[in-house]
């Protein structure tokens, strides 16, 4: 059976690295107060202009700026702490380019920790890649492939993750457990693409701090996280740190395919996997408060968990089907603002915001092209202890 | 009829001839100014009101006389040479409607297209008899919606009534108001007033009768200006009213002009 061309041949390797802008160390001391951040770097660097909250929609009063500015003490009609979001629509749509244009937008507006979520076989995050910090577990060794999306073209083959250290990634850091991540790694204004441990350190732990948190126990289990469940669940675990222990400074999730976590078919399994949504429903009301924002993307609304659709208080209906035009349609919402449907015949990379309260119509954002169209897979190759 | 000229999706297949005979009659040009608004109410209708509001409203611009002609020029491109008044090569006319046609109903064809195919309902023959497999388009009414067929008819016969010589007297402008309740759907004109209150506006206006019922040309012209700036909009707007699906909560989304849009 033919297989697709795969090479490890450093000049070839070589000569794929080249294609791919090289990490941007200049703005690694950005932040609060810095002048050059990251965020202006990459504005400069994909000619985005600078966010202008007044260039919207006066009839949706503020729906925008709402969600993208975070303040804990906000003008009366907008709201305080972390904001959330569940962007839907089909492949092609353009979520990706609106995950990563909002992800920017966070870090330049209020200098957010931004931790997108990692996972083995997604990569949008690449046009980030030389302001990234690639966070992965201290006990877990990972190899790297760039797999093209032409099966026909060469895979590269990258044995060491730590070969991607200023050739792609900016840094690599290694952590402990949510709650060292949080505390040590995070960094204000940056962007971290944070993979989560298979080993689940530290999860079991958070659970049984959070005295009030009492969730039922998977049939023949003495814990709700363990070694052996899907990688995924480590990200409940995740929000539950960062709600519980902080640090309250403006954080945002960025959960590109939610429906991988937190599945409308999640059910009472083995794995505990219901039980783990009835976690982070539980986090997500307090995530506000706390300052955390979670950004999610995901094909259908019916793709993800009722009980997280419920909590979640703006939406974006993306190009190329109908928005939803009764309250009917979306779970948690008393009202739907939209008689019309005004998305069908919207082009890609555009969509309609809305919340309960409003809506506004056409949302446009920039594109982040890269020279190669390859996809990252990172893949666990072994215990580094 | 042949098994050919039938259709499974009725509404589907006749737009395409539909809009091909709406952009013939641009191309061959119109005999009269009159005629001109009579097509953009039309072009309202066929597209399902894609063509974004605004651009009515615009036109109005076009019925606007200056010193030396009666209309803007391309207005005077859209009237055939013995109706403009201007000096316009019958050429370059030609070219100007056809750019026309090219600009404003080419892009909007594929969202005319899009949201009939949201709605329209696939026919499976009823008759058991027949291996008919559909309807023949060229019998159907209007994007295969009886109502939208209706709402043509009140649309034209408002604009009928009043272009032309214009109505009888002031008790007319009332009776003409039941008439544009109809055709507008309730919908607001330009300046955003409801049809009611327009009408309430136009009866007591002191030159009310004369917008409206004067058989004098300097008045007829300003008619058809007054018609294209607040009617064709509002009309416009009840085409997307009655085509979008829910139409709950009138007082928030009223206007689906999509054009534009925000920078996030």
């Amino acid at each position: 059976m033919s297989k697709s061309q795969q090479s490890t041949d450093p000049t070839t390797v070589e000569e794929f690295l080249r294609k791919l802008p090289d990490a941007d160390y200049r703005t690694i001391q950005g932040g609060e107060g810095q002048q050059w951040t990251d965020a202006r770097a990459i504005r400069e660097e994909f000619g985005v202009a600078p966010y202008n909250p007044e260039q919207f929609d006066e009839r949706a009063e503020g729906l925008v700026p709402d969600l993208l500015t975070h303040s804990w003490d906000p003008p009366s009609h907008m709201k305080a702490g972390g904001t959330d979001l569940l962007a839907t629509g089909k492949p092609g749509t353009g979520k990706s380019t609106l995950a990563i244009h909002l992800a920017v937008r966070l870090i330049d507006i209020n200098n957010e920790r931004l931790v997108w979520r990692g996972s083995a076989s997604r990569s949008e995050w690449l046009p980030l890649a030389p302001w990234v910090t690639l966070v992965l577990p201290e006990t877990t060794e990972y190899s790297a492939r760039f797999v093209p999306r032409r099966p026909t073209d060469e895979t590269i083959d990258i044995p060491k993750i730590e070969q991607l250290e200023g050739r792609v990634v900016r840094e690599i850091k290694r952590y402990r457990n949510p709650r060292h991540l949080n505390e040590k790694i995070l960094e204000p204004g940056q962007v971290h693409v944070v993979y989560p441990d298979p080993e689940m350190q530290g999860c079991q732990g958070l659970l049984e701090d959070a005295a009030e948190k009492s969730y039922d126990l998977p049939q023949g289990r003495e814990t709700l996280f363990h070694p052996d469940d899907p990688d995924n669940h480590w990200w409940f675990a995740w929000v539950l740190a960062r709600v519980e222990h902080g640090p309250h400074k403006w954080t945002t999730l960025m959960l590109d395919e939610i429906g991988d976590i937190a599945e409308q078919a999640a059910r009472k399994d083995s794995f505990g996997s219901y039980q783990k949504v009835q976690l982070l429903r539980d986090a997500w009301v307090d995530a506000r408060k706390m300052g955390l924002t979670i950004f999610a993307f995901g094909h259908s609304e019916k793709d993800i968990h009722s009980m997280i659709r419920r909590k979640i208080r703006w939406r974006v209906a993306m190009n190329g089907s109908a928005n939803p035009t009764t309250a009917s349609d979306v779970v948690g919402f008393d009202s739907v603002k939209m008689n019309y449907d005004h998305t069908s015949s919207y082009d890609v990379g555009e969509g309609l915001i809305y919340s309960e309260q409003n809506f506004e119509k056409k949302i446009t954002w920039d594109d982040y092209d890269i020279p190669v169209s390859h996809k990252l897979k990172l893949e666990t190759v072994g215990d580094r202890r | 009829m042949t098994m050919s000229e039938q259709y499974r999706r009725p509404a589907e297949a006749q737009l395409p001839q539909t809009l091909r005979a709406l952009r013939q009659d641009l191309l061959d040009g119109f005999e009269s100014r009159k005629a001109v608004l009579l097509w953009l109410q039309e072009l309202a209708i066929s597209t399902l009101g894609q063509v974004a509001t605004a651009r009515y409203a615009d036109f109005a611009y076009e019925f606007r006389p200056d010193t030396n002609y009666h209309e803007g020029v391309v207005l005077s491109a859209f009237l055939t040479p013995a109706a403009r008044s201007r000096n316009l090569a019958d050429d370059v006319a030609s070219r100007a409607r056809q750019q026309w046609a090219a600009n404003v109903i080419a892009p909007i064809q594929t969202r005319t297209f899009r949201s009939i195919r949201n709605q329209a309902t696939e026919y499976v023959g009823s008759d058991d008899d027949t291996d008919e497999p559909g309807y023949d388009p060229d019998e159907q009414t209007m994007a295969v919606r009886p109502a939208l067929e209706e709402l043509h008819v009140h649309q034209q016969e408002t604009l009928r009534r009043v272009l032309g010589t214009g109505l009888e007297d002031r008790a007319d402008i009332l009776d003409w108001g039941d008439d544009l309740m109809l055709a507008t759907r309730g919908e607001p004109v330009s300046d955003g007033r409801a049809p009611g209150e327009l009408i309430r506006d136009l009866h007591n206006d002191p030159s009310g009768d004369r917008i409206m019922c004067s058989a004098d040309p300097a008045w007829r012209m300003h008619r058809q200006l007054w018609v294209c700036r607040n009617l064709l909009p509002a009309f416009n707007r009840a085409v997307q009213d009655m085509t979008d699906r829910s139409i709950e909560e009138p007082q928030t989304d009223t206007t689906p002009d999509d054009t534009g849009g925000s920078h996030l």
